[in-house]
């Protein structure tokens, strides 16, 4: 019999003893844990997910994400780490560190590289479409005033991007 | 629903009294998390002592209900211990 769990991966038992109240006592015969011996609960003595594995530093920072996206951005999100979200200009698509599409309501399209101050030092990938999401819906005109853009294959000018009517701000 | 099958948090003013609210400040482990209950006067200055270091610190904070999404979000200056979750992202800058 092989058990596939790590760490007992590869490692096989004999059934030493089978206890009254459905205990069995195992001694592993190959593998990591040659030689020990170990008590064995049954299924319905066992607590179902009773050890979960810590999420990882992205795992942590997507569900976050993932809880502030509509269904459909959370799809796009899912399917290409990308999602669209309308603003007073046009549609910004996050997704693409410093190369942000942005589609104005008068059909331009644009590059924008807009990132959260220091987002160099550590933040996972999610945790900064949180905070660029966050901080357009919040103040849409400060976003593009401070955003770097460029026209599709140019070169790229500091921010305010160009022909927008912005409104005065907060952040 | 009879009185024997009231639960926990159907009663507003009991919810009121129970509420604990989250704070996630983003970092490097995807976000530190400091909770809060308006009836432990312990974690409340706690959570206001955090709230005003990372005030401080020229993050911005976003309060948000429940379960809601990013458009209810509300940008805030001011620590509200009724909020059900906090939300600290950095400030925004050209790349």
């Amino acid at each position: 019999m092989v058990v596939a769990t790590a760490p007992f991966r590869d490692a096989t038992f004999e059934v030493v003893d089978c206890l009254e109240d459905g205990k069995k006592v195992l001694c592993f015969t190959a593998g990591p844990m040659a030689g020990r011996r170990v008590l064995a609960f049954p299924d319905d003595q066992c607590l179902p997910n009773s050890w979960v594995r810590p999420l990882t530093p992205y795992e942590r920072a997507e569900q976050l994400l993932l809880s502030l996206l509509t269904p459909e951005q959370a799809t796009s999100w899912l399917g290409s780490k990308r999602f669209w979200v309308g603003t007073p200009y046009g549609d910004l698509q996050l997704g693409e560190l410093s190369n942000m599409r942005f589609k104005s309501h008068e059909g331009e399209e644009l590059r924008l590289c807009v990132v959260p101050e220091n987002h160099g030092r550590g933040l996972p990938p999610p945790d900064v479409w949180v905070n660029l999401l966050l901080a357009v819906n919040a103040d849409p005109g400060s976003f593009f005033r401070v955003a770097n853009w460029s026209r599709r294959k140019g070169e790229w000018f500091l921010g305010p991007v160009p022909g927008l009517e912005y409104q005065r701000t907060l952040i | 629903m009879s009185p024997d099958r009231q639960t926990v948090g159907d009663d507003p003013e009991e919810r009121s009294s129970t509420h604990v609210g989250t704070m996630r400040i983003l970092d490097r482990t995807g976000d530190t998390v400091v909770t809060w209950s308006v009836e432990e006067a312990a974690t409340l200055e706690r959570a206001e002592a955090v709230f005003e270091q990372e005030l401080f610190a020229k993050k911005m904070a976003f309060a948000r209900p429940e379960g809601a999404l990013a458009d209810a979000a509300e940008r805030i200056y001011a620590f509200d211990p009724d909020a059900a979750e906090i939300i600290w992202v950095r400030p925004i800058q050209g790349g």
